[in-house]
């Protein structure tokens, strides 16, 4: 077994280069921090002598999750590829171009070079950008213990908050991202926002668009980094309907959608109630008219 | 924690703290003054370094991360090239940020010549937006590293501040 463990004094440091040592190393010790980019353990943490776990388990040295491939209808990214190498990397080229919106919205390039999709994923306590632009593309997750390997939808590892929740001992391994399912996406932050804020919108979409008739569309909205919301209902209800929606069509549309919100997010302050809103009704007036990408 | 790394191009052993902050190995193990300790949240962009070629920030980044890896800091880069030309640029611009801001500023340039995004001045604004020093003129530096990066990337055949003689 080829890791590297070093006790620091402070906290013992466990470096393995196989996915299997991470995983057995995980069962062993459930209370060790998982370190992939850290930006978020450590930008938390303004004290010069960060303090860690007893234990820490970093995955950086772990080829199996830096690899990204493309197959026919899919492109695999391992859960410790940085935002950066995203961005770089030849196999970016076939990714749906609202997943590179959105990984290009998030930091700095000295943030994106560290920051991993896994740990954008995996943050607990809040919701970063690429989960619901992961979740409209209907994409799948690779979640590995030491004795199994659960790969589902990423929407089936979604508790009541629309959180990842994954057991004691699992891992994010790889993110599945469809390709050529859509062909018309949207994204938009409120300029000048970041996440850390208490004042943060985010939102996506994905169409596909068949001459002018919507066939399948998937919309997410991240408020405040806290709530994602995500109504199926509205996506059904559009669904077969011929761009540009008529003014009755986008009026009914409108209406059912402020119910759906009222009743899903009751303590939100009504302007950020009326942003959502606007947003979709800005997408159903003016972005579904939008000419469909060709891939 | 025994780490060892490359540390401006030459091959480095350290005994420290796995958890100790790079920005403070760099500064206190190293005595490298040049990298900037502010905000220690990797907002600043002035503790910024180049990891395997890449710009990260410094601060963010604990010590145990570093091992087997290559560190380019501001005092290695001067030695570069590449630094001479972005330095060049700068001058023959009056273009002259503080001592915190500079080294982010000339790292994010860095970054960006080596990317393959297009050179829009929307994607550069983007590039350059981790500092957030305003010492000196923000648009300044976006039109010195649109003329910086048309220069590295050959596609302005006439570099012009070759052309103006330094005063």
């Amino acid at each position: 077994m080829n890791i590297s463990a070093e006790n620091n004094r402070l906290s013992l440091v466990y470096m393995p280069t196989h996915l299997s040592e991470a995983l057995e190393l995980l069962t062993k010790n459930p209370d060790a921090l998982i370190y992939a980019g850290g930006t978020d353990i450590l930008s938390h943490q303004t004290t010069r002598m960060p303090v860690f776990n007893r234990q820490i388990i970093s995955l950086r040295r772990v080829e199996e999750l830096k690899i990204m491939r493309r197959y026919e209808n899919f492109v695999e990214i391992g859960s410790a590829v940085t935002l950066g190498e995203i961005l770089r990397r030849k196999e970016s080229r076939f990714l749906p171009p609202v997943l590179k919106y959105a990984v290009q919205a998030i930091g700095t390039p000295a943030l994106r070079n560290t920051a991993t999709v896994g740990g954008n994923l995996a943050v607990s306590d809040r919701k970063l950008l690429l989960l619901p632009v992961l979740l409209i593309l209907d994409s799948f997750l690779e979640v590995r213990s030491q004795h199994s390997t659960r790969f589902l939808e990423i929407k089936r590892f979604l508790d009541e908050n629309n959180t990842i929740r994954l057991k004691p001992g699992e891992i994010i391994t790889k993110i599945r991202v469809p390709t050529g399912r859509f062909n018309l996406y949207g994204f938009s932050t409120l300029p000048g926002c970041v996440i850390r804020t208490q004042d943060y919108f985010m939102m996506c979409y994905a169409v596909r668009k068949n001459r002018s008739v919507l066939e399948k569309i998937n919309f997410a909205f991240n408020i405040d980094g806290r709530h994602i919301i995500r109504i199926k209902q509205t996506e059904d209800r559009l669904i077969g309907k011929k761009t540009p929606l008529l003014p009755s069509e986008i009026q009914e549309e409108l209406k059912f959608f402020q119910t759906k919100t009222e009743g899903l997010l009751p303590f939100l302050p009504v302007y950020k109630k009326e942003r959502i809103f606007n947003y979709f009704r800005l997408m159903l007036t003016q972005e579904m008219n939008r000419a469909a990408f060709i891939e | 924690m025994i780490i060892p790394f490359t540390l401006n191009g030459e091959k480095t052993v350290i005994d420290i703290p796995g958890t100790k902050r790079v920005i403070d190995v760099l500064r206190e193990n190293f005595g490298l003054q040049k990298t900037k300790a502010s905000c220690y949240q990797g907002a600043c962009g002035n503790c910024s370094i180049l990891l395997d070629g890449h710009i990260v920030s410094s601060c963010t980044l604990p010590a145990f991360e570093l091992k087997d890896r290559t560190v380019l800091t501001a005092e290695g880069y001067m030695k570069t090239e590449e630094y001479r030309r972005i330095d060049r640029a700068f001058n023959e611009n009056s273009y002259y940020p503080c001592d915190f801001c500079r080294w982010g500023k000339i790292f994010a340039i860095h970054e960006f010549i080596n990317s393959e995004e297009n050179s829009s001045t929307e994607s550069l604004t983007q590039a350059l937006k981790g500092n957030q020093c305003n010492c000196t003129s923000p648009s300044l530096l976006l039109s010195i590293a649109e003329q910086i990066i048309k220069n590295e990337r050959g596609t302005n055949p006439r570099p012009e501040y070759e052309h103006i003689s330094r005063k």
